[in-house]
């Protein structure tokens, strides 16, 4: 398949005329589209870094993709830094498809009052290494939404650090990987609370089937002056196999008074029960392990707001 | 006959329950088992059924002439076989109209038939619904998840009215029911009685079988059937209790 075809596989159609390519980290024109991304905003490539950039009260009415593809079999690396203006609002779809090592730096400024939301798919070979790092700082009342979606790779890191630096920020951060043969996804995420009445969710979900693995290390820190923090993280897992592995290790760290902080993780697999309740009505072992998987994954699927991403996961 | 048990000796983690149970049932014919707690009567159910922590240590046990040993569940149900839990199981996430959907068209491909499309199924089971008078929303909503008990237990019914099985098993149906509910169930199964249609209904209570007349009726204690008679037996019971048997 060209990069064209790649291009296109992997466009969704909300984004047809806002779509950002990346070819092995650098920003390319031809296969972009930015027909509907207001012309106030900016896309720079300084050295190795391209620059998004949206200045205040711009409000990007249609979802932008960026579509990262990875060509070499060498290592390949993006990094995007996105500024958002205050009381800016932007909603991101990010599509990784790669082979071979791959790491993307997201570097993400949100001032005063601005709204981001970032969704990103991961569809790579089973033989690929992916790296993602994401750092994030909110300033006062600013939002922060991320969803994360991926398949596995043969081993897939995520690790994101979110820092609530201005009083009443926000940061909602969910993920979701449906594992399967050899595939690992391990996830770190620190979020910092840093100001008063900040408030952060973690939730992510694993389906492992075979003998994928997948881990969640998360961590919450309240600085001293960060009175009024409300915090919440859960991790669930669903194992599928014998052989399947997940290992959660929650971190809470907490240096202020007056706060709410809870954490919890689940483990679980179908019961003898359960199966065999679908199985009674003639649905194989199988496919009662798939159905399942299915509904384990269906609350953080409903929740994407992008529809044909929504559709494309059921 | 549509069902043979003979001498059947079952066993869960090495503790004995069926204990040379025996039972005969015609076509198109329904029969109540009803018995104190701990003889069996769901165990009997499962077993049929083909849960997998129940050994069978001895014994038959044939459905239209074919012997259940060895056959998974799916294939069971395949083969005309439906029962209905006592404890119906909540699927999170699934749809009701997508779990119906994929065990109804489990069932088509097993007999061969084409799978039926998504538009004509949902016609079909929106007719079912309004049967059994469940809220069309019902359909939507994440399989027995947020049921009350007389709505899961109408699940079950609906289940059984679309999978149209030869042999039914109503595992206490009629456990925390009120009247209203038990009525609507009953009728549900009353619809689907038929010359070619047997039934297996357990139950504590003589008051479903007001609703549900059945053939026969057998008493099980300690793992077998200790006494069988006509409906009459029902009320006798009622009347007198277990310790008369």
């Amino acid at each position: 398949m060209d990069l064209k075809d790649r291009v296109e596989s992997a466009s969704w159609p909300e984004c047809r005329s806002s779509r950002i390519v990346f070819v092995d980290g650098c920003f390319n024109d031809s296969l972009s589209d930015l027909g509907a991304i207001p012309s106030s905003c900016a896309i720079l490539q300084r050295d190795e870094t391209a620059i998004f950039s949206i200045p205040p009260s711009i409000i990007v009415s249609s979802p932008v993709q960026i579509i990262s593809l990875f060509t070499q079999s060498a290592i390949s690396v993006l990094r995007l830094q996105i500024l958002m203006g205050s009381n800016s609002h932007l909603e991101l779809v990010q599509s990784i498809a790669g082979e071979g090592v791959a790491a993307d730096y997201m570097d993400i400024m949100i001032d005063e009052g601005a709204h981001l939301r970032v969704a990103d798919q991961i569809r790579s070979s089973k033989e690929a290494h992916l790296l993602r790092f994401m750092r994030a700082t909110l300033q006062r009342n600013a939002r922060l939404s991320s969803f994360s979606y991926s398949e596995g790779a043969l081993m897939l890191q995520r690790n994101w650090r979110v820092f609530l630096n201005g009083e009443g920020a926000e940061a909602a951060l969910k993920g979701l990987d449906d594992l399967s043969e050899n595939c690992q996804a391990h996830t770190r995420i620190c979020v910092q609370h840093c100001a008063p009445s900040c408030r952060s969710r973690q939730h992510f979900k694993k389906a492992l089937q075979d003998k994928s693995r997948a881990s969640c290390e998360g961590k919450i820190c309240i600085d001293s002056t960060a009175h009024h923090s409300d915090a919440e993280q859960l991790c669930e897992n669903l194992l599928l196999s014998d052989e399947a592995l997940a290992v959660v290790k929650p971190f809470l760290n907490i240096f202020a008074d007056d706060v709410s902080v809870k954490h919890g993780a689940t483990f679980s697999q179908p019961s003898d029960d359960e199966l065999f309740y679908c199985q009674s009505r003639g649905i194989s072992l199988r496919e009662a392990k798939e159905l399942w998987r299915r509904g384990f994954c269906r609350e953080l699927i409903d929740a994407i707001e992008i529809p044909s991403m929504r559709e494309r996961l059921l | 006959m549509m069902l043979e048990i003979r001498g059947l000796h079952v066993s869960i983690e090495g503790i004995p329950i069926l204990q040379g149970l025996t039972l005969s049932l015609p076509y198109g014919q329904v029969h109540a088992i009803m018995g104190p707690n701990g003889t069996g009567k769901s165990t009997l159910a499962k077993v049929l059924a083909g849960h997998p922590s129940y050994r069978v240590d001895e014994g038959e046990i044939w459905l239209k002439g074919k012997s259940l040993l060895g056959m998974p569940p799916e294939e069971r149900s395949h083969f005309g076989l439906f029962m209905s839990f006592q404890y119906p199981v909540e699927v999170a996430g699934v749809s009701n109209e997508q779990f119906l959907r994929h065990a109804m068209n489990a069932h088509r491909q097993a007999h061969s038939l084409p799978k039926l499309s998504r538009e004509a199924f949902a016609l079909l089971l929106s007719q079912k619904m309004e049967r059994m008078q469940i809220r069309s929303e019902f359909k939507d909503r994440s399989v027995n998840v947020g049921f009350s008990g007389g709505e899961k237990k109408r699940n079950e019914i609906l289940q059984m009215s679309l999978l149209e099985p030869d042999l039914a098993i109503l595992d206490e149906t009629d456990s925390g029911l009120d009247i209203d509910a038990m009525r609507i169930i009953a009728e549900g199964v009353n619809d689907l009685r038929s010359s070619t249609r047997s039934m297996l209904i357990i139950t504590h209570y003589q008051r479903l079988l007001d609703y549900i007349r059945p053939d026969q009726v057998h008493v099980m204690d300690k793992g077998k059937i200790v006494r069988s008679g006509g409906p009459e037996l029902a009320l006798i019971l009622e009347e007198k209790g277990y310790e008369w048997i």
